[in-house]
């Protein structure tokens, strides 16, 4: 028997989310103050998202998983970031499957993701 | 006698302090409680918790300088595992650090900076782990990590899947 019992599931080959600003900006209609407003948002609720995710993992929670990762898919929206969003419907879909050791693999995925994504928004916000 | 069939009880694993390099040490701590016996979606969770304390580290000891390094230790005993993460910048608060991150699920200001250390790991790991402690050193700060091993349980929880 291995003595790593999950090979396939070994990590994410996750990695920080780029950002495409111009793509957000003509998302908001060219609208600077409004982008602003977005990203502002962003920074302040999907963190708490994050954990929200996190707490419906560890809990079993399928329908916090589900409501929370709609929550977040609904913010990055307007972003640009594609990978984000995909991750986020993906987990939607595990939170109403009750998929949740996927789930798990995925929020350990966009953490790490939105590490990055995070630090580039914090630069940006205000410019 | 707990076999966990691992030949060591102490790792030590150093990084760059740019976030870019944080997903290895986190895919690396996933196989080691893999290998722990944690089953995989604690693995993945305890994963996270060791990706936010690295952030934290990278984000606010070194302020995202990317010159310095983080250190991951981690312990292995029979009924814990210890996760260490070890930097050289900027202490960080205590009180801060140790107070009831819990809020930050239903945070209810709108600035960005009021949440910028429970919103953006500490309620996670609060969540997960059993325990958290950090420790600022004149020459390096320590971020302690806890989570407890049941392996019988988790042994048996296996047999019903």
């Amino acid at each position: 028997m291995s003595s790593y019992p999950d090979q396939d599931k070994r990590g994410s080959e996750a990695k920080p989310f780029s950002w495409n600003r111009s793509a957000a900006l003509e998302n908001v209609g060219g609208d600077e103050v409004l982008l602003d407003e977005v990203v502002q948002l962003f920074l302040v609720e999907s963190p708490k998202l994050v954990t929200k995710l996190v707490q419906a993992v560890l809990h079993y929670d399928r329908s916090m998983l589900e409501m929370a990762a709609h929550s977040l898919r609904g913010e990055l929206g307007y972003l640009a970031v594609p990978e984000a969003y995909e991750a986020a419907q993906k987990l939607e879909t595990a939170g109403r499957t009750g998929e949740i050791e996927d789930a798990a693999d995925l929020v350990a995925g966009l953490r790490i993701g939105l590490a990055g994504l995070w630090a580039t928004l914090s630069e940006n916000a205000g410019t | 006698m707990i076999e966990t069939g691992i030949p060591w009880k102490r790792l030590t694993l150093e990084i760059d302090s740019r976030l870019e390099a944080v997903p290895l040490l986190g895919q690396v701590m996933y196989l080691v409680c893999t290998a722990a016996g944690f089953a995989p979606v604690e693995g993945k969770l305890v994963q996270v918790c060791v990706v936010e304390a690295i952030n934290n580290s990278i984000a606010h000891a070194y302020q995202g300088d990317p010159a310095h390094g983080v250190e991951l230790e981690v312990n292995l005993l029979p009924t814990q595992l210890i996760v260490d993460v070890w930097d050289s910048g900027t202490s960080g608060d205590v009180a801060k650090m140790h107070a009831d991150h819990s809020c930050a699920f239903e945070v209810h200001s709108d600035r960005v900076e009021d949440i910028s250390e429970s919103g953006r790991g500490l309620a996670v790991i609060q969540e997960v782990m059993d325990s958290f402690e950090y420790t600022p050193g004149t020459e390096r700060n320590r971020f302690r990590m806890i989570k407890r091993r049941d392996l019988p349980q988790l042994s048996q929880n296996r047999n019903l899947e």
